[in-house]
């Protein structure tokens, strides 16, 4: 799913200010703050204070809550309930194989991927949601169990990881479908090079679950636009493989090849109720703040 | 052909690498990491035609270019043909410096000598300049910067040795001169050389610049079987009226056999005495003859060593020698006040004395005409000079050429009507102050000559107690007290003499007769006074001598008006009438004598050779050069002399590689190469791009 958005060209956004930022903290919290004052809406915007339902008071609640007014209609304790408090598990899962060390500027796939994530799990933070990681290339290479807690652990995580190892998508997204069982929302962040069936065939099942699921397919320029001009040998990230290729002659078929890729798994993952969001790490993270911010508005709106 | 530097010739293996580049060109390039590969079609390249050379003119011209900055590294030179002259930095002045003292006569090693200076000239260039300087005690520039080899050549066929020692010193300032007045880029000194030990000694101003190459060539072995003579001594002794001459010399063998061999003394051409002898190796043997007597003046003799012919030196074979009779001087002491013991001292300094002496007469009065005319020199020792006839006789005497020695003491005094004739007015006695002593005197007057070299007397000894002040008037000081007074003055009154000293002769005002300086400061004034200098018996050649001073010195050694000098092998010096100087060139007997003149006993001056030269222990080349300085050639020379002669005199490669020069035209063809490779380059990428993209062709392109 493309989401047209307003851009706020901001330079907290721009992914190669951000690489200067070593702290992922400050970073997500400086572009989150950022964004949502740019969009002039409240920091709470999931926090839905839309009145839901009474329910009797029972020990432990806080008395804060208590419907006072039906306590002097009724004399009896109740508590008001409301719409936001239905908070959700957000997985996130970060794709870290060799491929998302790419990077034709200053910024890699997986810096990039690694500062959406940060933000986005800032931003659920800030909405009480769970938030957890699920780092991964051919395997999990990073697990934090979803919580309201694991802000900080997330974010740890995140610093840590990198691309070196070869990536795979049935056994990491086995080892997510057993440890996330709550429904919630999973965030993948990834370049998605692989076969557009067999990836939307392995996200259908979390949306099967009942999961939201977002796809933020995340590219670099040079992988878009196919710059290069000398025959040059190209070597695969992840395979090692070199091929010696004549960029003027095949530039343009590359282009289609590509197109035609993404047109597929975005083809794939709608068939499947996966949002999809490309994403281009010479573009601001705005773009992806507002996809993943109407994907959570959904939720508020129809809850489950 | 050669290589100055073949070692770079391993970089032709270098020239594969274009060929390398030609065929791997695009298969060996640093490969460009991409994420993925799945959408790139595998298109292997044209292997086949990549490794099939195309542009065969392009390879060509980069090996050819990579080869030849090869070779420019390798510097290149040829040693023959024609191209061995070919390039260069430019003209050269050379400098030839040829060695003809007399201890190149030894062997063939003048014949060499000259061989190898006839090399040098013959390989100039034409544009090169030539420089030929001979040279021995002093340097002759004979043909200064000519680009005539063979001018150079036919003079090399008329020179000779000569009598004289090696002095190389002079010889380079003349080069340096000779260098300096050159505009030419490159200069060059040759010396050429037996390198003598005592030839050389280090002069700071004997010195080459950086720039100019310095070859050494040295010629002989370093050292030689030889007899030399040396050490003639003359000792003089008085027979009656007659004098007799006993002669001495040294003979030096420095062979590496003892060696026997007969010594001949020679008077006036005729052998009067034959001494066998028998020299060790490397030792020497002192030979002494029977006196004979001298009986007529510039009697001349030589000594003689009968050495091998073919071996050894010939010029230091024979000594010569040159004497006069000289008689005892008649010295006549006024003592008119009869004081005898005031002239104990000077009558007993006056009784001795070797060969030629002394006759003393003491006189009590002034001394008659009768008396005059026999003396030589009259002493008036503390004595007033005579009043009346007697003053005008001995004022007569004198200016007739005798000699007149005044001793001042308390009566001396002048008339007035001498003080004329006297060269300083006699003043009153000073005394007091404590003693005085001699503080100058002037050595170059014959009376102090011989106290010149050191522990050759010392005056400064004798205290002087009184003094009578003299005001000098028309005479010369040669001796000063320490308070600057004029202790000793010499007059010259007509032909005469006159020597006035300021105190006595006995012990009462000084006691410079209990010096040892005593006796020969007294024979020196009386036979000054008297005309009797000493004359050498002989001198060594290549000095200069006055013969006015000798004349001076000795009575009988007049120069006859217009006299010229007779050389010893012929030919004739005009003399200059006014100093009468004699550069004694050749070893031998000089005469003096006017030209056609043929005098039964004409003044002569005898000559022989420095036997120092005779020692051919060879220099240390190396320290040779380093001290004359001069550019790298100098040291390189230095490395490569040998005993054997052949130092320098092969050109070096360095030589013909920096004569030549191809380095330069090879690294010019490199660069027009590669001019042509890219001019060539562009237009077949060019071609094989307009080709490819199927762009039309402009109009007239092939």
């Amino acid at each position: 799913m493309a989401t047209a958005t307003p851009r706020a060209r901001a330079s907290f956004l721009d992914p190669t200010v951000l690489a200067r930022i070593d702290n992922l903290q400050l970073l997500a919290r400086t572009v989150v703050d950022g964004f949502l004052q740019g969009i002039h809406r409240s920091p709470y915007l999931g926090v839905s204070m839309d009145f839901a339902e009474h329910r009797p008071y029972m020990p432990g609640d806080d008395i804060r809550r208590i419907d006072w007014r039906l306590y002097a209609r009724t004399d009896r304790f109740y508590i008001k309930q409301f719409e936001a408090e239905t908070n959700a598990d957000v997985g996130f899962l970060l794709d870290t194989s060799a491929s998302m060390g790419y990077a034709s500027g200053e910024v890699t796939k997986l810096d990039y991927g690694r500062f959406l994530t940060a933000c986005l799990a800032w931003f659920s933070a800030g909405q009480k949601d769970r938030v957890g990681l699920y780092a991964f290339d051919s395997d999990v290479v990073e697990h934090v169990r979803p919580s309201a807690a694991h802000l900080d652990k997330v974010l740890h995580a995140l610093a840590r990881v990198g691309a070196e190892r070869r990536g795979a998508w049935d056994r990491p997204l086995a080892r997510v479908a057993n440890t996330f069982v709550r429904r919630g929302i999973l965030v993948v962040v990834s370049d998605f090079y692989d076969d557009p069936d067999e990836i939307s065939e392995g996200l259908g099942f979390f949306r099967a679950q009942g999961h939201d699921v977002v796809a933020f397919q995340v590219l670099d320029p040079a992988e878009i636009d196919f710059p290069f001009t000398q025959a040059t040998n190209f070597e695969d990230l992840e395979t090692r493989r070199i091929l010696p290729v004549k960029p003027e002659k095949y530039a343009a078929a590359y282009r289609e090849q590509v197109r035609g890729h993404i047109d597929r798994l975005g083809g794939r993952f709608g068939k499947q109720g996966v949002d999809h969001v490309l994403l281009n790490t010479a573009e601001p993270l705005d773009e992806a703040l507002y996809a993943y911010l109407v994907l959570r508005q959904k939720m508020v709106r129809s809850p489950r | 052909m050669g290589f100055l530097t073949p070692l770079f010739l391993i970089g032709l293996a270098g020239l594969a690498i274009p060929v390398l580049i030609h065929l791997t060109r695009q298969e060996k390039g640093k490969p460009l990491r991409f994420p993925s590969l799945m959408f790139l079609r595998r298109i292997p390249f044209e292997e086949t035609s990549k490794r099939r050379i195309r542009h065969w003119a392009l390879l060509a011209i980069r090996l050819a270019a990579l080869a030849l900055l090869v070779a420019a590294f390798a510097r290149p030179f040829v040693r023959g043909g024609a191209l061995a002259s070919v390039g260069g930095p430019g003209p050269e002045e050379v400098v030839i410096l040829l060695d003809r003292s007399y201890s190149m006569e030894l062997g063939d090693h003048w014949r060499q000598a000259v061989a190898r200076a006839g090399e040098v000239a013959a390989a100039l260039r034409p544009q090169d300049r030539v420089s030929l300087v001979t040279f021995s005690e002093t340097p002759h520039l004979v043909h200064r910067s000519i680009s005539d080899p063979a001018r150079i050549a036919a003079t090399l066929d008329t020179l000779r040795t000569g009598s004289l020692a090696t002095r190389i010193g002079p010889t380079v300032k003349v080069a340096r001169s000779t260098l300096a007045a050159s505009e030419l880029p490159r200069r060059r000194v040759v010396v050429i050389s037996d390198f003598q030990r005592a030839g050389w000694r280090p002069d700071p101003d004997a010195t080459l610049p950086a720039e100019v190459t310095v070859e050494a060539i040295a010629i002989g072995e370093g050292s030689a079987a030889n007899l030399a003579l040396s050490d003639l001594g003359l000792h003089r002794e008085s027979a009656g009226a007659r004098e007799r001459v006993t002669v001495s010399a040294r003979l030096v063998n420095t062979g590496a056999a003892a060696t026997t061999t007969e010594v001949t003394l020679a008077v006036d051409e005729t052998g009067i005495g034959t001494a066998s002898v028998t020299v060790p190796a490397g030792g020497a043997v002192p030979v002494a003859f029977a006196p004979f007597t001298l009986t007529h003046p510039f009697t001349r003799g030589e000594v003689r060593v009968a050495e091998p012919s073919g071996t050894g030196l010939s010029e230091d074979n024979t000594l010569h020698f040159v004497a006069s009779p000289g008689g005892d001087l008649q010295v006549l002491i006024v003592d008119p006040l009869g004081q005898g013991d005031s002239n104990l001292h000077l009558r007993g300094a006056l009784g001795i004395a070797e060969g030629a002496g002394f006759r003393t007469r003491l006189l009590r009065g002034a001394p008659g005409g009768s008396q005059l005319e026999s003396a030589d020199v009259v002493v008036l020792n503390a004595a007033p000079f005579p009043g009346g006839e007697a003053g005008d006789r001995l004022r007569g005497f004198v200016k007739d050429g005798g000699g007149l020695l005044v001793a001042l003491g308390r009566r001396s005094s002048v008339p007035s009507v001498h003080a004329d004739f006297f060269p300083a007015t006699i003043g009153p006695v000073s005394e007091g102050g404590g003693e005085r002593r001699i503080g100058f005197v002037d050595y170059d007057h014959a009376v102090f000559e011989a106290f010149l070299g050191p522990r050759s007397g010392d005056f400064s000894r004798a205290a002087v107690y009184r003094t009578r002040r003299l005001d000098v008037t028309d005479g010369r000081v040669i001796a000063r007290f320490d308070d600057g007074s004029p202790a000793l003055v010499e007059g010259r009154p007509g032909k005469g003499r006159v020597l006035v000293w300021a105190t006595g002769l006995d012990r009462f005002w000084n006691d410079l007769p209990l010096q040892p300086v005593y006796l020969p400061f007294v024979h020196r004034m009386t036979r000054f006074l008297g005309g009797r200098g000493e004359v050498p018996a002989w001198h060594l050649a290549g000095t200069t001598v006055s013969l006015s001073a000798l004349a001076e010195a000795g009575a009988d050694l007049a120069i006859p008006p217009g006299a010229v000098a007779m050389e010893p092998g012929g030919g004739s010096v005009a003399l200059d009438p006014e100093t009468s100087l004699l550069r004694l060139d050749s070893r031998g007997i000089w005469e003096i004598r006017p030209p056609g003149e043929r005098p039964e006993h004409p003044v002569a001056v005898a000559a022989n050779v420095d036997v120092a030269e005779s020692d051919m222990t060879r220099m240390d080349i190396e320290e040779f050069l380093a001290a004359v300085g001069g550019g790298p050639g100098a040291a390189e020379a230095a490395g490569d002399t040998t005993p054997t002669n052949t130092s320098t005199a092969e050109p070096r490669a360095e030589d013909f590689e920096g004569r030549q020069s191809f380095w330069r035209y090879l690294l010019a063809a490199v660069f027009l190469l590669m001019v042509s490779e890219t001019v060539l380059a562009n237009r077949l990428s060019r071609r094989r791009t307009d080709g490819e993209t199927g762009a039309p062709r402009p109009p007239g392109s092939s």
